[in-house]
């Protein structure tokens, strides 16, 4: 299969020598940002770190749907829960923690009924299932996930299911951690499945804002590289770009029929990333239309955003806005293993430290000590942006 | 939540699709209505959802660009024809490159590069 091709190592051989050619060429120290968990998974498993020069540093940003959902979302469906409605999730969500340390699956023992699902449709055929039940669905993700879930809600929806809407939308995030002067990025390798569903456009406004390279990658190994010799070609030629490695599934429109059905559903409101600030335009709400179909309203929650915590101690908002890597947390490995995990970054399988820690990687790979310190609340990354 | 697997359509059904993902696994309730995918395409899988077909023209094309323009040259000489030893090592061909120059070439140059019997 044609696809084989992008793990061939010699290639993969070939292009490092050139990343290392385009470095001693632009001789300063480079900081990319990627955004996705599949992303840091690829980079840790095929050992892209170790294959690039000392000074250009690639950092996990926030790309993983469990660790950015907030803790008051999770705190309401373990509260719907206890009330004896049925919730259904995917496998990572219901293991991770909300602000008081309770997640859902530890409320079994108080013979709560919760569903790991595989799919919404999986979700969909449970529900029809037991019409006499109440069922919440506990959507999380993306861009990529949020349209499926459209798709079910426009092809008639059983009576007795309502959904805690906790999806993020990307390219606000991306603009976010481009403009911020904190984390000090000089390019980001965009997340290539993301920008499958809402094509390269909505990410224009950003580069054209802050004018930073944005490289649109794939998740094999020749794509990473790839992605980070484009960026630096685009340094050295001092022309930022935003430009399409993954080109056999990002297109410059995306796929139109997903954003359409997802515009029919939802609309774009403030939405608040868990460790890192409340992003404008980066939530996912109902509309008016379909908002009969909302938890929150349904049953009369609260949303406590200013109350959200991670487990005390944990670098976990740290992580996930890439300030630190997961052994500079003093909990890494020590309390917080895969099987006993604290935080929503070692719960989920695209968390940097559950991928970190299945990698045996227990040191922090490269020096920061060009690094500006990250003094102060998190929120104050982007303060520059909330403005 | 970026994670999606290709995979091959081997069978269309209405909406849903039986997908081949290799090393024997298959599945046959993925819902392809976000895509128009047929039979033999390539398509993405997302959480049970096919969200693009992928083109593997493209990708045939991506790869065989940059075996191309990865071959080692002398970027700052322009230098594009291979060393004389037929090894695309960069310092020798830096090194044959500024010999035919005519600029002196030091001891300690050559003994970096490692080559055995200097």
């Amino acid at each position: 299969m044609v696809l084989e091709g992008f793990r061939d190592p010699e290639l993969a051989k070939k292009i490092s020598e050139k990343i290392q050619l385009y470095v001693t060429d632009i001789g300063e120290d480079l900081i990319f940002m990627h955004v996705c968990g599949s992303h840091e998974w690829t980079m840790s498993h095929y050992g892209i770190r170790s294959l690039l020069p000392q000074n250009i540093e690639v950092r996990a940003g926030p790309g993983c749907p469990v660790c950015i959902t907030p803790g008051t979302d999770i705190d309401n469906a373990v509260k719907l829960a206890m009330e004896g409605k049925v919730i259904l999730t995917y496998g990572d969500m219901s293991r991770s923690k909300g602000s008081n340390g309770l997640s859902l699956l530890d409320t079994r023992p108080n013979g709560t009924d919760i569903r790991i699902v595989y799919s919404i449709h999986d979700a969909v055929m449970r529900a029809r299932k037991e019409p006499g039940r109440e069922f919440v669905f506990f959507a999380v993700g993306f861009d990529t996930t949020a349209p499926l879930t459209a798709y079910e809600i426009l092809n008639n929806l059983p009576n007795n299911m309502t959904f805690i809407v906790s999806y993020r939308y990307m390219p606000p995030l991306v603009g976010a951690i481009l403009k911020s002067s904190v984390l000090g990025i000089d390019g980001v390798i965009n997340a290539g499945h993301s920008a499958t569903i809402t094509g390269m456009k909505p990410y224009f406004p950003y580069f054209l804002e802050t004018r930073k390279p944005q490289v649109f990658c794939g998740f094999e190994p020749i794509d990473i590289l790839l992605g980070i010799l484009l960026l630096l070609q685009q340094i050295k030629e001092k022309k930022p770009k935003l430009q399409n490695e993954y080109t056999r599934s990002v297109t410059w429109e995306g796929n139109t029929d997903a954003q359409n059905k997802l515009d029919k559903v939802f609309e774009l409101v403030d939405g608040y990333v868990r460790g890192v600030a409340v992003i404008p335009g980066c939530g996912f709400a109902f509309k008016d239309k379909y908002m009969h179909l909302d938890a929150y309203k349904k049953y009369s929650l609260r949303r406590d955003e200013h109350n959200d915590q991670f487990i005390h101690g944990a670098r976990c908002g740290e992580v996930i806005l890439g300030l630190c890597d997961p052994p500079e947390c003093p909990l890494y490995m020590k309390e917080c293993t895969p099987h006993n995990p604290k935080g929503p970054t070692m719960i989920s399988l695209e968390g940097s430290c559950r991928i970190w820690a299945e990698h045996r990687l227990i040191e922090s790979i490269k020096c920061r000590s060009s690094f500006p310190s990250s003094k102060g609340s998190l929120s104050s990354a982007y303060s520059d942006t909330a403005s | 939540m970026c994670l999606a697997f290709p995979g091959k359509v081997v069978e269309v059904v209405g909406d849903f699709a039986k997908i081949d993902f290799g090393g024997g696994t298959t599945r046959s309730d993925i819902n392809i209505s976000h895509t128009d995918a047929v039979k033999d395409d390539y398509v993405l899988v997302h959480a049970g959802y096919a969200i693009q077909v992928l083109d593997l023209v493209e990708a045939t094309n991506v790869l065989a660009y940059w075996q191309d323009h990865t071959q080692w040259k002398c970027e700052r000489c322009d230098i594009s024809e291979e060393c004389p030893t037929g090894m695309l090592v960069k310092e020798i061909v830096n090194l044959s490159h500024k010999q035919s120059k005519g600029d002196a070439i030091s001891v300690g140059e050559i003994k970096n590069i490692g080559i055995r019997g200097f």
